[in-house]
């Protein structure tokens, strides 16, 4: 599978800004644009309708549309509105969600989300041919629904996890797989062989469903801020006591105990140290642009064919990034 | 005084030919982009925010979003970033939904009327940015809050189709938005109830807007714009909410026999079912100068922006966007 970079944001920033950053982005050679889908904050799908108008290249991908809250009928109308409007450009990345967000939303506890993911597939492909559906789900039910109007080629699915049942089940029905940020080298390779394992399972080729990673990416010319900068993002991740797998995944050792109590009590900034200098490359992209390069590569050596980086912090910041990105693409 | 007008659009046609007539329109003096979400055509939250990247000056406003099929968070969301894009050119209008739309995605409306009001609710608490706690028919919320605000508000219309959702809306929206199809007597009615609405909450109607869905097409003989005026009826009837409207026009339109040629997606059966004095009663559609009379006999009845469509052939489109700009002066 021909190697991909994309870029992707997390919605916090103004939306203006970011249009500009996407079409930046697209000059600096990005294959593809991920708009998360983070709850409260700016919406993926109309941030991606915006994108296209303001690329010509570029694939969108609103990142990572959740079944429980999104029915299957509007998001198959959007996405397929989106392709119509710059064809073949247009994806989508499907997840569970996060839990605490999707609680607030009035989701108590997601059910069956392996089945919910994989009627979700199903719908919005059934739904895009233009016939009626009939499909009897965990969560909706299509009573005949259908489409007036066909999407113009095919929308690629990727499906985002980490857990072990759902990237066996995108290894078998997806177009691709998107890793969420801050796993290690040793996690992403893991990750990348149950996504195969689907994959295998399903009588497919390995290259047939793309593997996507988004990778903390912080880049200056020193390098040491860069670093430091990671170790926040790193330690935020890491509240999260689902992380704990990951986070034994390399040789360094981490108090992983320690940080999410430091982060509970709001003390981020004591939490990033303690995350090990030596350890921020093996979760994450970050140094001078000649290491950051190196570091970028290694992802894709763990089996990643599509590394999907942030352009963001200071404007020297965004320029070192839209550099790297150059470079990488031989823009 | 120059007549204020708007455009809207059904999904019906491909998104790039929309855009390029959101352009013309936009330099015909056109300031109101309206897409109706209708449910299986092009989506409306994505479709305004490419009209409003193509164009300058106008204000886009998705159409009929219901609270059945787009959650609270995600579409108070989507509003707000697109406000955030288009400060000052974003609005919404909120609607049941059509009953068979929603029946084959799986939804079976309760209390329509209620949901509407409350989604309002929801929209402006969400947009706050405060935490927003609720229960209601199609979702509910605990605690869910943005974590960014529109720099301007963003006008909440309801897509009114008869008297109860005109009154509802009176009582709580920034505006309501007449059906398309609504005969010139139906939409006195309804903006008297509108105001009605609006006085019963201690509301000032003054500070209230009301815009107006209008099946229009022009063309030189009046003929093929008239038929095609009798597709759109054909469409439109199928949805049950519409009877109190031909009901009180007194002609007789068989609407069982159109709910079920459109089910069947028989389209042309359905249009063929709408006869001559009710395209003449709820659209408006001849050659220009009986559009024109038409939009004024809209207008003497109170209606502020009679929102049109720009569609048929490329001749048709250009005299719509003549009598268009004989409207706004350009």
């Amino acid at each position: 599978m021909a190697l991909r970079l994309g870029m992707r944001f997390d919605g916090f920033d103004n939306a203006r800004e970011t249009v500009e950053t996407a079409a930046l982005a697209e000059e600096a050679g990005a294959d593809t644009v991920w708009m998360a889908e983070h709850l409260g904050y700016r919406e993926a799908a109309v941030s991606c309708a915006a994108f296209l108008t303001r690329t010509e290249r570029v694939m969108v991908i609103p990142t990572a549309v959740m079944p429980y809250l999104w029915h299957p009928t509007p998001t198959a109308m959007q996405i397929a509105t989106m392709d119509e409007l710059a064809p073949g450009r247009a994806g989508i990345c499907i997840s569970v969600g996060n839990l605490l967000n999707l609680r607030e939303s009035g989701v108590a506890k997601p059910e069956k989300p392996v089945r919910v993911i994989r009627e979700y597939v199903e719908a919005l492909r059934a739904l895009w041919s233009g016939e009626p559906v009939e499909q009897d789900a965990a969560i909706w039910k299509l009573d005949g629904a259908r489409m007036a109007f066909k999407a113009a080629g095919h929308i690629p699915i990727f499906v985002a996890s980490t857990g072990p049942q759902v990237l066996n089940l995108a290894g078998r029905i997806a177009d691709g797989v998107l890793f969420s940020g801050g796993l290690s080298l040793n996690f992403t390779r893991q990750c990348v062989a149950l996504a195969n394992e689907g994959v295998a399972k399903a009588g497919r080729k390995d290259d047939e469903v793309r593997k996507a990673g988004f990778v903390y990416f912080s880049c200056t010319e020193d390098g040491v801020t860069a670093v430091e900068a990671n170790k926040r993002k790193l330690a935020f991740l890491f509240r999260n006591p689902a992380q704990a797998a990951n986070v034994q995944s390399i040789d360094i050792p981490i108090d992983h105990e320690k940080i999410q109590e430091l982060v509970r009590e709001r003390k981020l900034d004591e939490a990033a140290k303690l995350i090990p200098s030596e350890a921020v490359s093996q979760f994450s992209v970050a140094g001078t642009p000649d290491e950051c390069r190196a570091q970028l590569q290694a992802y894709i050596d763990a089996g990643v064919d599509e590394p999907v980086i942030e352009v963001s912090g200071s404007e020297e910041e965004k320029r070192l990034a839209l550099e790297v990105i150059c470079e990488f693409t031989g823009n | 005084m120059t007549a204020k007008i708007g455009i809207r659009f059904d999904g019906f046609d491909s998104v790039g030919d929309t855009i390029d007539i959101c352009k013309q329109a936009a330099e015909a003096g056109v300031t109101g982009l309206w897409m109706t979400e209708h449910i299986g055509y092009r989506e409306a939250l994505t479709s305004c925010t490419a009209f409003a990247m193509e164009t300058e000056g106008t204000t886009v406003y998705p159409a009929a979003v219901t609270p059945y099929l787009f959650h609270a968070t995600p579409t108070a969301m989507a509003l707000a970033t697109m406000a955030e894009l288009f400060p000052g050119r974003v609005g919404v209008s909120v609607a049941v939904g059509n009953t068979l739309d929603l029946k084959e995605s799986g939804c079976a409306p309760e209390d329509g009327v209620t949901a509407v009001e409350d989604y309002i609710d929801d929209l402006r608490a969400l947009w706050s940015s405060e935490p927003v706690e609720c229960d209601r028919e199609a979702y509910n919320l605990k605690g869910a809050r943005m974590a960014f605000a529109a720099s301007e508000p963003i006008p909440v219309f309801v897509t009114a189709l008869g008297s109860d959702v005109a009154m509802a809306a009176g009582a709580k929206a920034d505006g309501m938005l007449m059906s398309a199809g609504f005969s010139v007597a139906f939409v006195r009615h309804c903006l008297e109830k509108f105001s009605d609405g609006a006085a019963a909450a201690g509301r000032d109607t003054g500070a209230l807007r009301n815009a107006g869905n209008i099946h229009f097409a022009v063309s030189g003989d009046g003929k093929s714009a008239r038929e095609n005026v009798r597709r759109k009826l054909g469409f439109l009837f199928r949805n049950r909410l519409m009877a109190e409207n031909i009901a009180a026009s007194g002609i007789a339109v068989d609407q069982e026999a159109i709910i079920e040629a459109v089910a069947a997606r028989d389209l042309d059966k359905a249009a063929n079912l709408v006869p001559d004095d009710a395209v003449e009663a709820f659209g408006v559609a001849g050659t220009p100068s009986e559009c024109a009379a038409k939009l004024n006999a809209y207008l003497d009845a109170g209606m502020e922006e009679p929102v049109i469509q720009v569609s048929g052939s490329d001749e048709e489109k250009r005299l719509a966007l003549q009598v268009i700009r004989e409207f706004t002066g350009r």
